[in-house]
């Protein structure tokens, strides 16, 4: 009787131990030998699979090179990176945010970028150390935006600065995600730009004026859409790909203007790793995957299926958002936003975070 | 059934049946108040099924059960009385002491039932909780051994405590479940004093049920012999020593010899120890056949061809320091007990004779089945099924 | 598993192992039971150095951070309710399921460990959409905060406390409550003065298990929005370069962990059972009258609704437009893959807490009460804490493990070595000494005693620990996504990658294969536990 049992989780173990042995067959990060026959790279991506999977499958269609992607979050990859050290088994990193690249940067993990790659892009969107150093180049635009509700709020009305949000009318209408990254990369900017003691105040008078807090950009949109709040401080593609999910919601852009951090525009972007068992065969597929993602097939992917800002020059933006020379007015240098442990502080300092 | 007011506890056709089998059928059973009745059946006649439908943990499939006058089960009750409602006390085979309390702990918690069941959660025994308990814990000899938990008692001080456990909220009655069966003999012989003492202190009522004669005729005021589910016969041990009413009863209770019998004039009988006069012929036989039955002490053990004598062959002598008993076979496979003095050396295989001196009495019912001499097994797998 | 908290408070010895403490433990098992002991303290190990890295003032400032003390406070609160709900519901469900006449019993039982197969990040999510625009909670306000991260986190993790208190309900003896309601206690105070004291033990090793993993629990609190160690612990390892703030936070938690086992083991020490012998015989069965068919709904309605809630959620995402984004066969490969790994980490677990169970049931001491508290650090750590501890001792020491599935598995028995110990060792304690002393008297070695005797009586006990771990292993995230070899995929990365780019209709087909994976390990527990018995 007992033994039955016995059998049922020897069997298991033998199944489990049997897949596994299979999953290894191609799971394992490297193998000098193996890589001769078949080029292939690793790549960390803070950016979710179903984004960017189609992109690196393309990919591998047109150059025969194998791309292994590690997928997580990119504060978690950046994290991970920064404990691998030149260890790392990673030829790329394609994350979701400049500060997480700068960080990365900072700690010297990136190699140089190829000189043709950097031109591709504006350089308010390629880190200055690239040119020096090992650095990052952009590959999508995320703009600030004010989401509003449309049947609750006449556009003509709506702030034009991140001080105006801060005005009466506004008192607790406003929802926001202050543990969100892109939130955050703002309040960086707003720091770059303005110090901290006036963003400290900002924050403060955005808390006073009792603005609610959300979990992440989604949770702030629906919120929005629900007429929880009237206005929201979010990234521009949330509301636009929650009205392709479900058309009909009451919520639009706005974008900001003025020349603050309320019209900053953040990236994705993408670094190619210093790493010790590096080849130049991988060195080469690695600058050839980065410039791929700056292609105009991959960049007209990103603006019309996720709804961002291509980078690389002469793409269009993608439909019902405007020009990236329009909104990018409080764009300041991207390398400045990883201080994000200091932001952290002042934001946890202002009250919005624990 | 207002006779009942007069009893401490009446069952009335009771009947219970797990599924197919009935297990009490339409048992009847009366207890006086202050009165200790055995209940004496081999394992698995429904004693302990009965204990359980009077505590209120089974219910009966039909009858009715009245303690202390009131109805707790049957005789038109819509739903029969919970067990906490019947104030009936019950000491199990193992103690069942709460193993998270201690002694006194145990004994006091049936004396909280008048606080709220917060206050009984929360808050230990309250002073006067805590006397009685005391007082109960003298009663059973072991006020020193209060603040113990019950896994550092003996088996037999267990039991103790359970007894007082059971006592402490007076209830009307205490049903004893063979409460002496795991203990060894010689603590069983001190504790049925004990425990017999203890329940007269109190004036309790008292059931308890064995499947050990011993027990049942040292302890009984009345014992009743329980078979198939059926009170046989519930009378003062006497009696049902000398006046077993019937085959099943005389099998049970104590050894003997039971053989076929038919009837003559006189007040005679003819059977295998010969032609012999006997009692109660004119109760309990209807027509010729009928069985009769007679005690190791009632014959006596004569040389080979005395006068009066059956003959036959010694095949077991078993000695029993005040007495041995010799079992003759006297033919048709009838084999005889005779008690005899310890002194008299018999062996094996001798010839001898068997004289009847006592009192032959004739019992209804037919003869159980083989062996016809019957032997009160002294069942020691008896109540190995309640463990 | 009556002694569930056994696994990870000591105290009140059990009176029939007695003999166990006087002998000394054999040194192989020693060595044995260590190793799990170890590996689970590497985590410890790495926070150490990271955090002495750093300079005493950074250290201090870490300290001094505002709102430190509430965010240990509400972690431990959060922590203590969650705990205490969960072992009142649990004890409620065990009581009905397991001592009472409740209807379908069978089903009720398997019904009450359900929750397990939901991961609390995709219930919580469930929630969250349910009660935004459009979601049938809309009218009630959102579900944000600590109220509703307990409550969310209570309906999904109380079986962990259900399955020990279950064990150990359906071995009251009987006597017991019929002794206690001959003197006039009626049934529910039979229930709560004598079933619950009996199960007072195992009430508190599941609550000790629940706080545990409220403690490391990361996914459900951010989203409904309850800031705890934990949360703030991925915030800063958000802000990448310092890894030293996270660090402190995680030392904290550690603190926190070790006040929660010292909480446990007064508390159990509050429950004096000299001896716990239980009846192997069928248990208590305390009538419900009338009220057995509303019990039977509450039982459903606690155990199922949730699950039911969840998986319509999951499934009216399934029809929302937009549909799946790149998953489609990703779908089947990261079903075979978590399956796999999660077989194989359960496996794995119960192999290396086998010695320290044995260890801990037939000869505690110090070796052992080391281990189990080593073992519980491992269960309350966040998932990133416990992959990057294990990713820098692995990169110096076993470079060529680095991004193999050994190290996923391994980081799977950091994480829930504690259950497994915990079924294991239970299950140990039920199973008398004195039947190893008889085989011993029998000519059988120690080892022969253990394998001819203990073994098979251990069986329910050992698949129990390992559908515990492979359940939990199959919804793990942070881990999964640091080690697994890249290139690889999991179910638990597929919901998490879409729900957090808003993408729910491609979450809702991965969910849903988890959950039903999932369920299906459930019955296994179920039938391991003997629940259905
Ligand atoms: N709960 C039960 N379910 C089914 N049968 C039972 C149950 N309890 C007792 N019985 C049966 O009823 C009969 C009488 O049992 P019991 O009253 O315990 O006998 P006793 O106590 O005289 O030894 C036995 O045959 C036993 O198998
Ligand atoms: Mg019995």
């Amino acid at each position: 009787m007992g033994y039955k049992r016995y059998a049922f989780a020897v069997i298991a173990g033998i199944a489990a131990v049997f897949a596994l042995a299979m999953h290894a067959g191609f799971g394992r990060a490297e193998d000098g030998a193996r890589e001769a026959a078949s080029l292939s790279i690793t790549v960390y991506s803070g950016r979710a699979r179903q984004l960017v999977a189609p992109v690196f499958e393309s990919f591998e269609r047109e150059t025969g090179i194998r791309v292994r992607v590690r997928y997580g979050g990119t504060a978690e990859l950046a994290a991970l990176l920064l404990e691998e050290g030149a260890r790392t088994p990673a030829d790329v990193f394609f994350a979701q945010d400049a500060g997480a690249l700068a960080a990365v940067e900072r700690a010297g993990r990136f190699r140089p970028l190829p000189e043709s790659l950097r031109r591709t892009v504006d350089p308010r969107f390629v880190s200055r150390a690239s040119e020096t150093g090992g650095g990052w180049v952009g590959v999508t635009g995320r703009a600030r935006a004010i989401v509003y509700n449309t049947d609750l709020v006449d556009p003509a009305a709506l702030p034009q600065t991140l001080e105006e949000v801060l005005g009466g009318e506004w008192a607790g209408k406003v929802g926001y995600p202050p543990s969100n990254a892109s939130f955050q990369a703002m309040v960086s900017a707003m720091r770059a730009r303005d110090g901290d003691e006036k963003t400290i105040e900002w924050l403060r008078a955005l808390r006073a004026s009792g603005a609610k807090t959300y979990a992440n950009n989604t949770e702030t949109v629906r919120a929005v859409a629900s007429g929880e709040v009237a206005i929201g401080l979010v990234n521009h593609y949330y509301a636009l790909r929650m009205l392709a999910e479900t058309p009909g919601l009451s919520v639009a852009n706005f974008y900001m203007t003025g020349d603050d951090a309320g019209s900053l525009v953040n990236v994705s972007g993408v670094g190619l790793m210093q790493r010790r068992r590096g080849t130049d065969a991988t060195r080469d597929a690695a600058a050839k995957l980065a410039e791929y993602l700056l292609s105009e097939s991959a960049q007209r992917y990103f603006a019309t299926e996720t709804f961002e800002y291509p980078l690389a020059r002469g793409v269009e933006p993608p439909t019902g958002a405007p020009a990236l020379e329009r909104v990018g007015a409080g764009t300041v240098d991207l390398n400045a936003l990883s201080d994000l442990e200091g932001t952290l502080r002042l934001m946890s300092r202002a009250g919005v975070l624990p | 059934m207002t006779e009942c007011k007069a009893h401490a506890i009446c069952c009335r056709s009771l009947s219970k049946s797990f599924g197919e089998t009935p297990v009490l059928r339409s048992l009847n059973l009366c207890v006086d108040r202050g009165e200790l009745v055995c209940l004496l059946g081999p394992s698995g006649c429904g004693k302990t099924t009965l204990l359980r439908c009077i505590a209120g943990f089974e219910h009966p499939g039909a009858g009715s059960i009245q303690i202390g006058g009131k109805t707790v089960a049957g005789a038109g009750l819509a739903t029969p009385a919970a067990p906490e409602a019947r104030r009936v006390g019950v000491v199990f085979q193992e103690a069942a002491l709460f193993p998270h309390l201690s002694v006194l702990g145990n004994v006091a918690f049936g004396l909280s039932q008048g606080r709220g069941l917060l206050s009984r959660l929360g808050r230990g025994p309250g002073r006067a909780e805590r006397a009685r308990a005391r007082e109960m814990l003298d009663l059973v000899g072991l006020a020193d051994k209060a603040d113990r938990r019950p896994g550092e008692l003996s088996g037999g001080e267990q039991q103790r405590v359970a007894l007082a456990r059971a006592l402490a909220p007076e209830p009307e009655v205490v049903l004893l479940d063979e409460p002496f069966a795991n203990l060894d003999r010689s603590l069983r012989l001190t504790l049925r004093r004990e425990v017999r003492d203890a329940l007269k202190a109190c004036g309790a009522t008292a059931i308890l049920v064995t499947h050990d004669q011993d027990e049942a005729f040292t302890m009984a005021d009345r014992v009743g012999v329980m078979l198939d589910g059926e009170i046989a016969q519930i009378e003062p041990p006497e009696r049902i020593y000398d006046h077993p009413a019937d085959t099943r009863v005389a099998s049970m209770v104590g050894r003997g010899a039971l053989l076929d019998a038919s009837v003559e004039d006189g007040g005679l009988v003819c059977c295998g120890l010969g032609r012999v006069s006997a009692d109660g012929i004119g109760e309990a036989c209807a027509g010729a056949g009928c069985s009769v039955f007679v005690r190791p002490e009632g014959l006596r053990l004569n040389p080979e061809g005395c006068p009066r004598s059956v003959a036959g062959r010694v095949v077991r002598v078993e000695y029993a320091g005040d007495h041995r008993l010799v079992t003759v076979d006297i033919g048709n496979g009838a084999a005889i007990p005779v008690k005899v003095d310890p002194n008299l050396r018999v062996s094996v295989g001798t010839e001898v004779g068997v004289e009847v001196v006592g009192p032959v009495r004739v019992v209804r019912g037919v003869k159980p089945p083989s062996p016809v001499t019957v032997s009160a097994k002294r069942t020691a797998d008896a109540g190995r099924r309640d463990r | 598993m009556d002694t569930g908290g056994a696994a990870v408070v000591r105290g009140g010895g059990l009176g029939g192992i007695a003999p166990g403490r006087a002998r000394r433990a054999p040194i192989m098992l020693l060595i044995a039971a260590s190793v799990v002991g170890v590996l689970a303290a590497l985590p410890v190990v790495y926070l150490f150095v990271r955090a002495l890295e750093a300079g005493g003032g950074e250290l201090a400032e870490t300290l001094r951070r505002p709102g430190l003390l509430v965010l240990v406070l509400r972690t431990a609160a959060l922590a203590g309710v969650v705990a205490g709900a969960s072992v009142a519901i649990a004890f409620v469900l065990a009581v009905l399921t397991a001592a009472t006449d409740l209807p379908l019993r069978r089903l009720s039982s398997v019904v009450s460990v359900l929750p397990l197969a939901v991961p609390c990040y995709v219930g919580a999510s469930a929630v969250v959409g349910l009660s935004g625009p459009g979601g049938v909670l809309e009218g009630m306000g959102t579900a944000r905060g600590f109220w509703a991260a307990a409550v969310v986190l209570t309906l999904f993790v109380f079986p962990l406390a259900y399955l020990p208190l279950r064990a150990s309900i359906s071995r009251v003896d009987p006597r017991l409550v019929d002794a206690a309601r001959s003197l006039g206690e009626s049934g529910l105070g039979a229930t709560l003065r004598v079933i619950l004291a009996w199960s007072w033990p195992a009430c508190v090793g599941g609550g000790v298990l629940v706080g545990l993993y409220t403690l490391g629990e990361f996914g459900a609190v951010t989203m409904l929005r309850c800031d705890t160690l934990t949360a703030v612990i991925y915030e800063q390892y958000r802000s990448s370069f310092s890894r030293t703030g996270a660090a402190v936070s995680s030392l904290l938690l550690v603190v926190l962990v070790l006040a929660l086992l010292g909480v446990g083991g007064l508390l159990r020490r509050r429950g004096k059972w000299s001896s716990a012998r239980g009846s192997s015989r069928g248990g208590v069965t305390l009538r419900l009258g009338a009220w057995r068919w509303p019990a039977f709904a509450l039982v459903m309605l606690i155990g199922a609704g949730p699950v039911l809630l969840v998986v319509l959620t999951l499934l009216s995402w399934l029809g929302y437009e937009g549909g799946a984004v790149g998953v489609g066969g990703g779908l089947w490969a990261g079903a075979a893959t978590s399956a796999s790994v999660a077989i194989a980490a359960g496996v794995a677990c119960v192999l290396m807490t086998a010695p320290a169970a044995v260890l801990a049931a037939r000869y505690p001491g110090r070796v052992s009460g080391l281990v189990e508290r080593a073992v519980s650090t491992g269960f309350a750590l966040p998932g990133i804490v416990v992959a990057l501890g294990l990713a820098f001792f692995a990169l110096r020491a076993t470079p060529f493990v680095y991004q193999t599935w050994a190290m996923v598995i391994a980081a799977f028995v950091v994480l829930f070595a504690a259950q497994s110990l915990m079924a294991l060792r239970a299950s140990l304690e039920r199973s008398p000494v004195r039947l190893e002393e008889a085989a011993r008297t029998l000519g059988r070695g120690p080892v022969g005693a253990f394998v001819g005797v203990t073994l098979p009586g251990l069986a329910p006990g050992i698949g129990a620990a390992w559908v515990l771990v492979t359940l939990s292993a199959m919804k793990e995230l942070p881990a999964m996504l640091l080690l697994s070899p890249a290139g690889s995929v999991s179910l638990a990365e597929l919901v998490w990658s879409s729900t957090r780019e808003a993408m729910f209709a491609s979450a809702a087909a991965p969910g849903l294969a988890l959950i039903g994976v999932s369920a299906g390990l459930v019955w296994l527990v179920a039938m391991r536990e003997g629940l259905t018995r």
